[in-house]
């Protein structure tokens, strides 16, 4: 079976499909991991977009399910180099294809994944069309003209849908051999937090429930009096798909953060950060082309927790958007910053107990240097419950 | 943190000769250290023993010591230079040896040396293991589980713990078989009774087997800073059990999960700073089991190494570069990623292709040695392909290996199947094709035949199933050859169109229309640590079959020079360091020099040497690619060795220009009888030889010839299936094996010239005039592969007149032949008269020894010249010929491998089974050779025993270095059936055996005992009980690092090293050597 792709700006690469038949539009982003397939497709954040993977193989280990960043295959598709039929993991349960198929998506092969990723660099984010019906450039540029744009809102309420909503959840989708999510059910619950879900990551779910948080998640429009009698004693900012004001514009998220962030120590990853930037009058706006990969230096630019400043870490990515910097100067505090293009990549309030990095600290996937920041919400609680008491 | 301010200078380390499991990768690595650290403005001193290094040259460092890499030399060298620091990782491990010596006898402390990048106690702690053990126990990782038993009880009740198969190792050889592994209860009941019945007190180390783990290694980079990165993991497609280096590994590792990978890398991130590692990079190797996950560390190096070399070159990130700055106080965030120059050394490189690293053996040069791998490397050399697929570099890698593959091959007919499967040899992986094509023929499902070879053998299924691709491919192109969506397949995933037009009966000119009239090109993609995120600098490219093309040629005048290929036996590290001069001079000339070669370790394949690199196969199609893509000026067929000369035919057939000696020259000196004419016809002597195809034929020529004879085939390059015949019946012993190698060339046979003396002369010609700097004297006799033999400069025996005719001689073949460029010419001496033996028109292995002994650049000169340059512009006529005037005295000595081949035997011939080799430079001839023995690793002993086999005939011609040894040293005789009549020394100091047995046994204990000081072996033609006994304590030699003298000549040599043995400590460095 065929399948055919088509760029915004024309560009037009014919490869083998694999999966389900169909024609899918959305944004087309690379990622660069060499591995963690499995995790990209199901983060929700990828929802509304294609992710083209630039290294070679895909599908080698199959699909395990525990690694899995939510229920669902979150991304619209993919493309790669070298589809695995194959597969050689001792904690595989499934392969690619047989996701694809479960899933209703198909996906691409056997084009020249560097060449699209270089285009993508070069003319920026762009819609595509992915195609097994259609192999006209022109019919497939009507089409590509024509489709609606998804509001940010429609992606992250479909997104919700595929989130697991507690650590419990996840043990139930991978088979109840969880040793993690038992773990979770032994953690004594120190702190009550309300997370607010705008397609929160099984990752972040992990790594908060690990510190013995008692997560309570609730949607972006979400009302206040609901949150309230919650009586939470942190608030944390989900990760999430599409783009920040978009979000701002049709939901409760930025009062909820208003409301809220005002007493509570608050943490907000990637679309979190974004949308903490905007409560608090800051603004973001579009990279050229995200950053999607897991081997982006981050620098820490000042002391946070017992955590020095200067520490280079490689950080997990995923963003399309960023924070602009002289828009939060005045309240916040830059705490980390990209090392290659010197973007923000780290916000701390200057009065309040708030807390946000665009990257990802959960690294699902990605290398482990950041994860110690989840620990800084931590010691934010254990602060905020110490003034309390005295 | 800014560039350490309290050091200003450093001496590096150099890892002296090539030797298997230590490659040319220390030439690239201490090349790459010495000009970062200059860089930062430090002086820099080195020394390293091998000339045929381009870290050897004068203008790497401020200083360089061509010194033995010994203690006693090093302290010398420190001693002379009071460096501020020491940087002892960029030279393997003989360097890291060395500084551990330096610092545990406290010179480092007394001399006020600071160590870089290493501290006594790391290198302590990743090398003994139970200390590393203990600290993975700490914490908190997973080792190999095991323990010790004294008693039965003890040891069964372990077995029970652990789970077959087991590693059971003694204090004593387990029944001949030393370490074993264990697979059944049964079987190690077996061992246990007879083990603990033979000795009661044994102690037994039982451990579970991790053979058949998955193997990975991550090659890993940290600051002062704590700033911690992976470069790249490699994964070993041979599971555990083979040595890495003998494993066909490729990069990115393919058959892991993030969440394992990333456990690999908290673990390797922890361990390093665990072991006190402050900066630099090390290699952490792991084993994964593969049904359970279990994670257990192997080892740590806390140095680069060779998997550093293949992952720079495998990611364009330069990890002893970067290592250097890093010891020297930098932080990988302020460095740049010099491949982007917009972004941070601070980042994981993420490649969008795979490569495939295949191992090069050379089993056939020695003869006896077991072919199976094991835990001990075996290989010689290695070659390193890209592609954008694992099957697109897996068939491009042994393309690459240049043993006549056009891609993966089938096994041999009449290889053992089984065998191969259950003991793994080079065979290994065509074994693995024949089994899969035969499957396809038979229609054995798939996944039956890729699940009985995981049983087998344990490669990944992942693995197996790539193969099976390209054998299901072949399958499809031979029943579809019309099919245009399986010729593009065919291509991306490696296959050439040779290979193509075979699988589908067609001729390779229509393969290549058909390409053509699809519009499928090849198309050349970037090496850019990144994949495709930044925009990348660096011209470094691979070819693939895709869609779109990253390289855009330049309109400049260019040229293209072709390498040398893997390391082999015959063609090593000096070819490279000649590509590498004329890459400099062509660029001095004003030319964009573009160089393709696919030999990882070497300084050539650093994407900074060159103006364009293309890590490729250096196969005709593969080259003919690029240079119809680039449309270069010219193309350089003349420094890499026989690799790129064999290409020039095709390459002039394509319509480009050979560069230098024109192809007519080339051929005649390849081509016997042409030569033989041309040779005669300007009156210079060969000695009597003729040619035959046949055995017959051979044998008619042999009798009118006469004997000795040297046979040998026509075509190969390090004398390869070459003889010397003594009899009608050792020729026919020799000939089937020579026709084979010949490949349907003839066979030459040469009067054999007993006794010569050898010359070997390295020149550069223009065509007009010819400079020859200096003339090589061998050591050894006419008839040692010159290779092997120990040279001189300036000659020793040689008069003035014979130098002078010997200079007139190449001069003479130089000019008529036509060269332009670098000839080498072998001659020999004998009877009074000068034979021409061997002339090869294109670099040789010699060119950096003469080079640095005469201290001119000569494949710069050749270069040159080769563009243009007249000869005369670039030395002043009075120094054309400068024989006789070389201004110190210098010896090379080769270094062999053969203690990795347990039972070869040391003797010398025509066939060349060195490795690398080692230059001493001295006041006399005496004091270069005693250095140069030295740094080949001869511990040069005056006193001991010596076992003299020879028979009377052959003792007289020795007794003036018999002399020697007995009166002047103190060395204790041991000779077989006589005893030298003109020794007049008491029984105590020379015994005499009557049998074989006597003296073999007498040998054995001398070197338990630590007493046998050398062996002395006279060849004497026909003496049979001689020679085996040569052979048999030959071979006991090799492990104890004993001399094994077997001729006349080497044996006056050593005489004269040890007579000036003790004048080493006087080092110095290049150019004041120069000045002696």
């Amino acid at each position: 079976m065929r399948a055919s792709l088509l760029l915004e700006d024309g560009t037009h690469v014919v490869g083998q499909a694999h999966g389900e038949r169909g024609e899918r539009v959305a944004e087309l982003v690379f990622n660069t991991a060499m591995t963690g397939y499995e995790e990209v497709l199901s983060d929700p954040s990828y929802a509304g977009q294609f992710v083209l993977f630039t290294t070679s193989h895909i599908g080698n280990t199959g699909v395990t399910g525990f690694d899995s960043e939510s229920r669902a295959f979150c991304a619209e598709g993919f493309i790669c180099r070298d589809f695995s039929e194959c597969v050689d993991n001792y904690r595989a349960v499934s392969n690619l294809a047989e996701l694809l198929k479960a899933s209703g998506r198909f996906a691409l092969s056997g084009v020249d994944t560097r060449y699209l990723a270089q285009r993508v660099r070069l003319a920026g984010c762009m819609k595509a069309i992915l195609s097994t019906e259609d192999f006209d450039p022109d019919s497939l540029m009507r089409k590509l003209k024509s489709a609606s744009d998804i509001s940010s809102q429609d992606l992250v309420l479909k997104t919700r849908s595929f989130s697991f909503q507690n650590a419990r959840e996840r043990s139930a989708f991978v088979g109840g051999n969880n040793a993690q999510a038992n773990r979770h059910g032994q953690a004594s619950h120190r702190f009550k937090i309300v997370a607010v879900d705008c397609g929160i990551k099984r990752g972040i779910l992990d790594s908060l429930e690990e510190l013995g948080l008692d997560l309570h998640i609730v949607a972006p429009d979400a009302s206040l009096e609901d949150i309230a009698a919650i009586r939470p004693d942190g608030l944390f900012i989900s990760n999430g798909p599409g783009c920040p004001k978009q979000l701002a514009a049709s939901t409760q998220i930025l009062t909820i953060i208003q409301t809220f962030a005002a007493r509570l120590p608050t943490f907000g990853i990637c679309l979190g950060h974004q949308l903490i930037a905007l409560a608090f009058d800051g603004d973001t706006q579009k990279l050229e082309f995200g950053h999607h990969a897991v081997n982006h230096p981050v620098v820490s630019t000042c002391e946070l927790a017992d955590m020095p400043a200067g520490v280079v870490m490689m950080t997990s990515q995923n963003h399309n958007y960023h924070v602009v910097e002289k828009s939060v100067r005045e309240q916040f505090e830059i705490t980390h910053r990209h090392m290659n293009d010197g973007t923000v990549a780290g916000l701390r309030h200057k009065r309040l107990p708030i807390f946000s990095v665009q990257f990802h600290p959960e690294c699902t996937p990605g290398p482990h240097d950041a994860h110690a920041l989840f620990s800084v919400f931590v010691k934010m609680l254990e602060e905020a419950s110490n003034a309390s008491a005295h | 943190m800014p560039v350490r301010t309290d050091i200003r200078k450093i001496l590096v380390l150099g890892s002296g000769p090539i030797q298997i499991g230590q490659g040319c990768e220390f030439d690239y690595s201490g090349t790459q250290a010495c000009v970062a650290l200059r860089e930062l403005g430090f002086e820099v001193a080195l020394v390293n023993s091998n000339p045929a290094t381009i870290m050897t040259d004068s203008t790497t460092a401020d200083r360089v010591y061509i010194e033995p890499l010994t203690p006693e030399s090093v302290l010398a060298i420190l001693q002379r230079e009071r460096p501020d620091a020491l940087l002892p990782t960029v030279g393997g491990q003989v360097a890291l040896n060395l500084f551990l010596w330096l610092e545990q006898n406290g010179h480092l402390k007394r001399l006020g040396v600071s160590a870089l990048g290493v501290s006594e106690s790391t290198v302590v702690l990743t090398e003994d293991r139970r200390a590393f053990r203990s600290m993975l126990v700490e914490l908190g990782y997973d080792v190999i589980r095991g323990g010790v038993a004294n008693n039965p009880q003890d040891a069964l009740q372990l077995a029970q713990e652990l789970s077959f198969p087991l590693v059971v190792r003694s204090s004593f050889t387990l029944g001949g078989a030393g370490g074993g592994i264990v697979q059944t209860q049964v079987q190690f009941n077996e061992l246990l009774s007879r083990v603990f019945a033979q000795n009661a007190a044994v102690e037994l180390v039982i451990e579970e087997s991790i053979v058949g783990w998955k193997e990975y290694e991550l090659e890993v980079m940290r600051d002062s800073a704590g700033t911690f990165v992976v470069v790249c993991g490699v994964e070993n497609i041979n599971p555990m059990g083979v040595h890495t280096g003998d494993s066909i590994t490729c990069a990115p590792c393919l058959t892991l999960t993030d969440r394992e990978y990333q456990q690999l890398r908290d673990q390797a991130k922890q361990i390093f700073s665990q072991v006190g590692m402050e900066t630099g990079g090390a290699n952490i190797q792991f084993a994964v089991h593969p049904t359970s996950g279990r994670i257990v560390v192997i080892e740590m190096n806390p140095r680069v190494s060779r998997s550093s070399a293949l992952v720079s070159k495998a990611t364009g990130y330069p990890i002893a570069r970067l290592a250097a700055k890093l010891a020297a106080g930098l932080t990988l965030a302020e460095l740049q990623n010099e491949i982007t120059l917009s972004t941070t050394a601070a980042f994981e490189p993420s490649i969008d292709y795979v490569v495939v690293k295949i191992p090069r053996w050379d089993f056939n040069k020695y003869k006896g040695a077991s072919q199976s791998l094991g835990v001990q490397m075996k290989s010689v050399g290695e070659v390193l392909a890209f592609g954008r697929t694992f099957r697109d570099a897996f068939q491009k890698a042994w393309r690459s290996l240049e043993l006549g593959f056009e891609g993966w091959p089938e096994a041999p007919r009449d290889a053992n199947i089984e065998l191969e499967l259950a003991t793994p040899t080079p065979l290994l992986f065509p074994v693995i094709k024949s089994i899969l094509c035969g499957a396809i023929q038979l229609g054995t499902p798939s996944h039956e035949v890729i699940e009985s070879l995981h049983k087998k053998t344990g490669i990944s299924s992942w693995f197996l199933h790539q193969l099976l691709q390209l054998v299901e491919l072949e399958n499809q192109l031979a029943l579809k050859p019309e099919s245009q969506e399986l010729l593009l397949k065919a291509k991306q995933d490696g296959f050439t169109n040779k290979a193509i037009a075979a699988l589908t009966r067609q001729s390779i000119e229509q393969i290549e229309s058909r390409l053509v009239s699809m519009n499928v090109k090849p198309t050349f993609k970037m090496v850019d640590s990144c994949a495709g995120e930044f925009e990348a600098k660096t011209p470094y490219f691979y070819k693939t079959f895709d869609q779109f093309d990253d390289n855009c040629p330049s309109t400049r005048k260019k040229v293209v020079i072709l390498g040398s290929g893997p390391n082999r036996i015959g063609q090593g590290v000096e070819f490279d360091y000649s590509c590498v001069h004329a890459v400099r001079a062509a660029q001095a000339a004003g030319y964009e020099v573009i160089l393709i070669n696919c030999n990882p370790e070497t300084v050539s394949t650093d994407h900074r040497v060159s103006d364009k690199l293309f890590i490729e196969p250096l196969h005709e199609e593969d080259v003919l690619d690029i240079l119809r893509a680039e449309k270069p000026d010219g193309v350089f067929v003349q420094f890499g060795g026989q690799s790129p000369l064999k290409l020039a035919s095709p390459i002039l057939a394509a319509g480009f220009k050979i560069l230098g000696t024109s192809y007519a020259a080339i051929e005649l000196a390849e081509n016997r009888n042409a030569f033989g004419e041309f040779i005669t016809k300007i009156g210079v002597n060969v000695p009597r030889w003729s040619s035959g195809s046949s055995f017959s034929e051979c044998m008619s020529l042999a009798v009118k010839l006469g004997f000795p004879l040297l046979v040998r085939p026509s075509y190969v390059l390090g004398g390869r299936a070459m003889r010397i015949v003594w009899s009608e019946n050792e020729l026919a012993a020799a000939l089937n094996e020579a026709l084979e190698a010949s490949a349907g060339h003839p066979v030459l046979l040469d009067r054999y010239l007993a006794g010569a003396i050898e010359f070997d002369v390295d020149l550069v010609c223009d065509g007009k005039e010819v400079f020859i700097p200096t003339l090589m004297e061998h050591v050894e006799e006419a008839g040692i592969h010159s290779g092997d033999s120990t040279s001189l400069i300036p000659c020793l025996k040689a008069s003035a007149e014979l130098q002078q005719e010997i200079l007139a001689i190449c001069e003479k073949i130089a000019l008529q032949m036509g060269v332009c460029g670098l000839l080498n010419v072998q001659l020999a001496a004998h009877n009074g008269k000068v034979f021409v033996l061997e002339v090869n028109p294109r670099s040789s292995r010699s060119v950096p020894f003469v080079s640095k002994a005469c201290a001119v650049p000569l494949a710069q000169f050749a270069a040159l010249v080769a563009l243009g340059e007249p000869l005369r512009t670039l030395v002043s006529s009075a120094s054309k010929i400068q024989a006789g005037k070389a201004p110190l005295y210098a010896a090379k000595a080769p270094v062999f491998p053969f203690h990795k081949f347990p039972g070869v035997s040391p003797r010398l011939g025509p066939e060349m089974r060195s490795i690398g080799e080692v230059m001493g430079i001295g006041t006399s001839h005496g004091a270069a050779l005693a250095k140069a023995y030295r740094a080949a690793g001869w511990s040069l002993r005056t006193s001991g025993k010596v076992l003299l086999l020879a028979e009377q005939s052959a003792v007289q011609s020795i007794a003036p270095a018999l002399q020697m040894l007995t009166q002047e040293f103190s060395f204790q005789l041991g000779c077989l059936n006589n005893r030298p009549d003109f020794l007049t020394l008491s029984h105590d100091l020379v015994q005499v055996f009557s049998e074989f047995q006597q003296a073999l046994e007498w040998a054995r204990k001398s070197i338990q005992d630590s007493e046998l000081a050398m062996v002395i072996f006279v060849p004497t033609q026909a003496s049979t009980t001689l020679h085996t006994l040569a052979d048999e304590v030959g071979a006991l030699t090799t492990h104890a690092a004993i001399p094994f003298i077997d001729s006349v000549f080497a044996l006056d040599a050593w005489v004269l090293a040890l007579a000036n043995g003790r004048n080493f400590e006087n080092p110095s460095p290049l150019g004041e050597a120069m000045q002696l």
